[in-house]
């Protein structure tokens, strides 16, 4: 009886695990077919498992074009957490979804090239901003002010 | 008494090909033993032939799973058919077997992968356009 109770605690434990992981990697559309994902915090395996989930989620519900993973809120990645970064790009490519990773700190980028990424497979802009520049005119996007002059 | 099923009439429709203008569009209805997915291939490369397509999309989204041997067979489909003139396009993959393919290591060449059979068509017809404004200049080198 005591061990069910345990085991009964643990299933409480890894379900609120789960409720917090899907809220800390939201995946947010900011145009058609432009998904957002903004990644903040320590990224490890799990994270980055259930983020690749996510993402896949929400390509095929919103029917997404172009992502663009911001990972300026991540201060490193070890050799695995990168690998799985390559492998989410590889995924949404098979779900017809292109991938911009923006934000990578000089950390990361250094990590990224020791490890020897293959990074042909990923497109990198500096900071979000750019990335989601660069989505929009992949999308055929135009971003016009008020008050430019025209032509 | 055993009983012997005529082959034929009486069995499930397990894949589709219809033919949607210069395309073929192949939908995969239940999960295909290595056989039927070899007999596929080459019955797809046949039509590519015969109805002188200029591209061919194939459904995946019945299918959970994707092995190692589908995945080399479809690769080999696109090649021959990138042979005979045709671009393919895959569509339909599901979040999990995207996963699990890219765990194993798995990829598709000579392919290009959409969401729904909406993109699909979408991404032929761009392809197909560029192709077919390089056939009408004449010119005889293709770089693609």
């Amino acid at each position: 009886m005591a061990v069910s109770f345990v085991d009964e605690r643990e299933r409480v434990i890894r379900q609120q695990q789960d409720s917090i992981l899907e809220l800390s990697t939201p995946v947010l559309q900011v145009r058609e077919r432009l998904l957002i994902l903004p990644i903040t915090g320590v990224l490890d395996n799990q994270r980055a498992r259930q983020l690749t989930e996510q993402l896949l989620r929400g390509i095929r519900t919103h029917r997404a074009r172009v992502v663009v993973i911001d990972i300026t809120g991540v201060p490193d990645v070890d050799e695995s957490v990168a690998n799985s970064l390559v492998q989410t790009v590889d995924a949404s490519g098979l779900m017809g979804a292109e991938v911009i990773i923006t934000g990578l700190s000089s950390e990361i980028a250094q990590t990224l090239v020791t490890i020897g990424v293959d990074l042909t497979k990923m497109r990198t802009v500096g900071d979000l901003q750019g990335g989601i520049e660069e989505a929009e005119r992949r999308l055929g996007f135009k971003v016009i002010r008020d008050g430019d002059a025209e032509h | 008494m055993p009983s012997t099923e005529p082959v034929g009439s009486t069995e499930p429709l397990r894949v589709s090909i219809l033919t949607q203008g210069r395309y073929l569009i192949v939908s995969i209805h239940t999960a295909l033993d290595d056989s039927q997915m070899v007999r596929l291939q080459r019955d797809l490369i046949d039509q590519v032939g015969r109805q002188r397509s200029r591209g061919i999309i194939v459904d995946l989204s019945t299918l959970d799973v994707l092995d190692s041997f589908a995945t080399r067979t479809l690769t080999q489909l696109a090649h021959a058919a990138q042979l005979r003139g045709a671009v393919t396009v895959i569509v339909g993959i599901s979040p999990e077997i995207a996963i699990a393919m890219t765990q194993l290591s798995l990829q598709f060449d000579f392919v290009h992968t959409c969401l729904d059979l909406e993109e699909g068509l979408a991404r032929l017809a761009e392809l197909t356009a560029g192709s077919e404004r390089r056939a009408s200049t004449d010119r005889g080198d293709d770089d693609h």
